[in-house]
């Protein structure tokens, strides 16, 4: 039975962080890999994964897989390299491919991207895929049922120029949330974050801020994405009308944003007598 | 001195290339930053500021250049940007607003006379610039070409915007990730060569000028420094040394003030010859034209060596054309140093010789001895000291001294005890010494005289802004009264530019002693010094026959520093990657010692520049294409001098031997749908894996050659046997790959053995 544990797909932010994956315990970089290459070079990157002593020998292999999400993030899908377009992972190569790690050690796998020449320019995807493997030589004890762990981390390739372009194309609030549908109309994956501001009408004062968490938007085969903002406290928000402002950074030189007066209705953010 | 004596000191070379340097064109003050609007510097324009971290320009005067029309009236800001959008905001306020558009100030807009300061990142929106910050030269670009952006169509009611964005620091700039990111890092591509001057006047006496240079070029290392001064003697070089060295070459170069260990100081010239590059191995040809403080001498050539013979002993010494020489040899050892030596220079003053020692039995317990004799002329000097360091609790020391001096008018015994005590910010330390001496000689009767004295002294700094150090002593000589003295020095940092010192000493014994230093750093490299008090001259000894001064008086020093690039020496380390395949792809990384680069389309690299020394090469293996191995590991590359080193770094191609195990239910010899067998364990020299669900089993990464395949009989599933060959030997040409291999296994048949015989 194999756990996925861990993908990142943000294109900031450090996730080093130890991870226990059922039967192992390790600890890697979670951050994705991102490469900026021309049509025709060869990158290598490295990947490393740390055993914490005091456990088994672990066997890893590793692959590389396609990946998407569902407009609302909720699902992850993952195919053979090819299955999309902006698959990068034909042209991934990987050392090693199988290797054995020692209690306390170092997986180190390099990653060479070898970007076809000729190849259109934009932003290519796909996921590294460290599986941890039963050892193949040791004796079954019996009848055993076995957690492995297996981890992805995504790999980005920009081959210039990338055109990156976002549209903000829906935004609603409801239900104590404010959702922003983000169309991706550039040739390349983007990272997309950023925050709401509740304005006093009329003034510049602000009364509250809620944060829309950083997501990624392909260009396909599901080109938008849905960013959810939780709408803050009635203690800091209380209902009311307020220039609401939707800031968004998809590294772009400069921020997008809409805004609109609007009515916010946030008793449902009000907290339970006795909380 | 006279009012003309003045006009010709003023007039002299001292001073002269000091004020043409220091009349050099400065950067102005502009609190650090740069602004270039479309490659142009408008620093001066922009009056550029740091308010709480942001970056903030002026408008208003750059709004000719952003061809922006800019009014500050009745209050507030009004900017007509290119296309014609009007921008409104009131001072104090954090946003511009044009119809249907907002911009966020990160700032809030300062309107300061006609002057409108605000975020370069929103001067740069508004003039349609895009802003690039390079905080390392803090430098604020405004060039063409922003990226478009959309905001789409909406639903009905909300209304788009663009922000401008802050600027991205280079240390949070988002870039390319994942570890083994190669960055090339390369030996500098020139050398520094740091020069500076300095002018001093001290108040009614004289002037000074100090010249200095240091750095290298062309890996020639350089120092040269002077002092030249003008006052009561005259025009004088008080003071003046180079010293050129080439470590690539092992040579070096030194002239004016030299010091010898035979001689001492005089000025000369020694040429040295570096014949190992070790610490120390030096022969030094040295040209002694005069003896400082002496005065003139016959010019004496002498040579001078020194030599390791291993086991940290080295040996030396050095022997002049006038007769004179110096023998001497050290053991150095990580707890015992021993250093003898034996000079004679009977042909000027005499001859000595003397020993030396430490001793360090456990960390911070020291013993430390001496023994020296000096013979000049019919007299001699016989010297012997002795101490011993205890290390106390936190860092504390108890040191107790000892020593005896006899020469031809007597002899001298001193003792003493100190104790270094740090509390906190605060070092203590106290000290009892006791002298006791005899007079011989002249007199007819020997006279003996004691003296003991106690010394307090305490070093505070508070914070890293104030160093206080204050002393207190007192002594008493015989039967005398008991005498006091103080001592006061501190040292206070006013801010990041301006420092004050004080030194102040008062007491019964001496004289009394104050001076009051305060540094101000005007611009970055020309600084400014002015000093009150008991303040030394450039020619400290008053004219012949004159008294010393004792009056307080200013001396004013201006300094003036800057760097010049320099061309860049050592040698060159090139080569190219070689693969059976053909050259590699442009961009594989090589490692020399601490440096890096990349390979070009035909596989070649080049380190310019590596000084001298030893250096591993090797292709940087985390960042090497993951279809290839290094082959033949690190190489060690000397490099010797001046021209250029030819290194080849093979590389191995990898392949990979992929296929499938069945079992051939059917008896056809051919693999059918549902015959696919997983968990067989299959063995490739020395790795193991295992078939796939689907059968499937791969070995990577293999490198090329013959490879011995099979399967692990022993752990094959109950019932299964091999049907084919268990061993398989194949050949793996370099990165290819062997795909398609079918191992066939056969349901293993059993006899039936039926109880009790056959039916």
């Amino acid at each position: 039975m194999r756990r996925r544990v861990a993908f990142t797909l943000g294109l900031a932010g450090l996730a080093l962080a130890p991870i226990g994956a059922g039967a192992i315990q390790f600890t890697a970089n979670l951050d994705s890999i991102k490469i900026e290459a021309r049509a025709g070079e060869v990158v290598t990157r490295n990947f490393q994964l740390h055993l914490a002593p005091g456990q088994e020998k672990v066997h890893f292999r590793s692959r590389i897989e396609d990946w998407w999400q569902s407009e609302d993030g909720s699902q992850s899908f993952y195919r053979p390299p090819g299955t999309l377009s902006r698959s990068c992972g034909p042209w991934i190569e990987l050392n090693p491919v199988e290797a054995a790690v020692d209690p306390g050690g170092t997986l180190s796998v390099r990653i060479t991207a070898s970007v076809p020449r000729g190849l259109a320019p934009g932003g290519y995807w796909c996921v590294l895929s460290v599986d941890e493997l039963p050892d193949p030589l040791a004796v079954p004890q019996g009848v055993e049922v076995r957690f492995l762990s297996s981890i992805s981390v995504g790999i980005f390739v920009s081959v210039e120029p990338v055109r990156r372009e976002v549209e903000i194309s829906d935004v609603g609030v409801a239900g104590g949330e404010l959702k922003v549908r983000v169309r991706n109309a550039g040739n390349g994956p983007l990272g997309v974050e950023g925050r709401v501001e509740f304005i006093e009408p009329g003034g510049s004062a602000l009364v509250a801020t809620a944060v829309v968490p950083r997501a990624t938007v392909l260009t396909e085969p599901v080109a938008s994405r849905i960013l959810t903002a939780r709408l803050p406290d009635v203690s800091t928000l209380p209902s009311g009308r307020y220039m609401v402002r939707v800031i968004l950074d998809a590294g772009l030189d400069h921020y997008i944003g809409v805004q609109k007066l609007l009515e916010i209705s946030n008793e449902h953010r009000r907290m339970a007598p006795g909380r | 001195m006279s009012t003309a004596g003045w006009l010709r000191a003023a007039r002299a070379v001292v001073a002269l290339p000091g004020f043409l340097l220091l009349a050099a064109p400065l950067p102005a003050d502009s609190g650090g930053w740069r602004v270039l609007v479309r490659g142009a510097d408008l620093t001066r324009t922009a009056a550029p500021v740091v308010s709480g971290g942001v970056l903030l320009v002026d408008l208003a005067a750059l709004a000719p250049i952003l061809r922006l029309t800019v009014r500050t009236r009745e209050g507030a800001l009004s900017v007509r940007d290119p296309e014609g959008v009007e921008w409104r905001g009131n001072p104090g306020s954090p946003l511009l607003e044009a119809p249907g558009r907002t911009l966020a100030l990160r700032r809030p807009i300062r309107l300061e006379g006609r002057s409108a300061r605000l975020p370069v990142e929103a001067v740069a929106e508004l003039g349609g610039l895009r802003l690039t910050i390079d905080a390392e030269s803090r430098t604020a670009s405004l060039d063409e070409g922003s990226h478009p952006v959309r905001t789409g169509t909406l639903n009905s009611g909300w209304e788009s915007f663009t922000l401008a964005k802050p600027p991205i620091l280079p240390e949070d700039r988002p870039g390319t990730s994942g570890a083994g990111a190669f960055r090339p890092l390369l030996p500098p591509g020139h050398e520094t060569l740091r020069l500076g001057v300095g002018i001093g006047y001290v108040q009614g006496r004289d002037w000074g000028s100090e010249l200095t240079a240091t750095g290298s070029v062309r890996g020639i290392e350089t120092g040269i420094s002077g002092l030249l001064t003008s006052g009561p003697r005259g025009f004088e070089l008080a003071s003046g040394h180079a010293l050129l060295s080439d470590r690539d070459r092992g040579w070096g170069l030194e002239a004016g003030d030299v010091f010898s260990e035979l001689r001492g100081s005089a000025q000369g010239l020694r040429l040295l010859r570096d014949r190992s590059g070790a610490d120390g191995e030096v022969t030094a040809f040295s040209l002694y034209l005069e003896d400082l403080p002496a005065g003139f001498e016959d010019p004496v050539l002498a040579v001078s060596d020194e030599r390791g013979l291993g086991g940290g002993i080295r040996v030396g010494g050095e022997i002049a054309s006038d007769g004179s020489w110096l023998a001497q040899s050290r053991l150095q050892t990580d707890r015992l140093g021993l250093f003898a030596y034996f000079r004679d220079t009977s042909s000027r003053s005499g001859d000595g010789a003397g020993f030396s020692g430490s001793f360090e039995p456990a960390p911070g317990l020291i013993l430390q001895g001496s023994l020296s004799r000096t013979r000049e002329g019919n007299g001699s000097i016989e010297s012997r000291t002795l101490s011993l360091w205890l290390p106390l609790r936190r860092e504390a020391d108890l040191i107790f001294e000892a020593g005896q001096v006899e020469t031809a008018f007597g002899s001298t015994r001193s003792g003493a005890a100190v104790l270094v005590l740090p509390a906190g910010p605060v070092d203590l330390r106290a000290r009892y010494h006791r002298r006791e001496s005899v007079f011989r000689g002249v007199l007819e009767r020997p006279v003996l005289w004691e003296q003991d004295e106690v010394v307090l002294a305490a070093s505070w700094r508070a914070r890293s802004r104030l160093l206080l150090n204050v002393q207190l002593a007192g002594h008493r000589t015989g039967s005398g009264d008991p005498a006091l003295w103080g001592q006061l020095q501190t040292s206070w940092i006013l801010g990041r530019r301006t420092a004050l010192h004080l030194h102040a000493t008062d007491g019964s014994v001496g004289s009394n002693l104050y001076r009051l230093r305060v540094e101000h750093e005007l611009l970055p490299g020309l600084s400014l010094q002015a000093e009150y008090g008991d303040v030394p001259s450039f020619q400290s000894l008053p004219p012949s026959g004159g008294p010393l001064e004792d009056e307080a008086r200013f001396k004013l020093t201006v300094r003036r520093t800057w760097e010049v690039e320099t061309p860049a020496g050592g040698e060159s380390v090139e080569g190219r990657i070689a693969s059976p395949l053909g050259p590699l792809p442009a961009g594989t990384p090589v490692q020399l010692g601490p440096w890096r680069t990349l390979t070009d389309d035909v596989g070649r690299f080049a380190f310019r520049h590596v000084p001298r020394g030893r250096y591993e090469i090797s292709v940087a293996e985390e960042s090497l294409p993951a279809g290839y191995e290094p082959g033949g590991g690190r190489r060690a590359v000397e490099v010797a001098g001046r021209g250029a080193v030819e290194v080849e770094l093979p590389l191995v191609p990898l392949g990979e031997v992929r296929g499938s195990v069945y079992v051939d239910r059917d008896g056809d010899g051919r693999r059918g749908p549902g015959e696919e067998v997983s968990g067989v364990v299959l063995l490739l020299d020395g790795r193991a894996t295992a078939s796939g669900a689907d059968g499937s089993f791969g070995f990577y990464n293999l490198e090329p050659g013959t490879h011995e395949l099979r399967i692990d009989v022993g752990r094959l599933p109950r019932g299964l046997a091999v049907a084919g060959p268990q061993l398989i030997t194949m050949g793996l040409p370099p990165g290819r790959s062997l795909d398609g291999l079918e191992l066939r296994l056969r349901p293993e048949e059993r006899p039936v053995i039926f109880q009790g015989g056959a039916p």
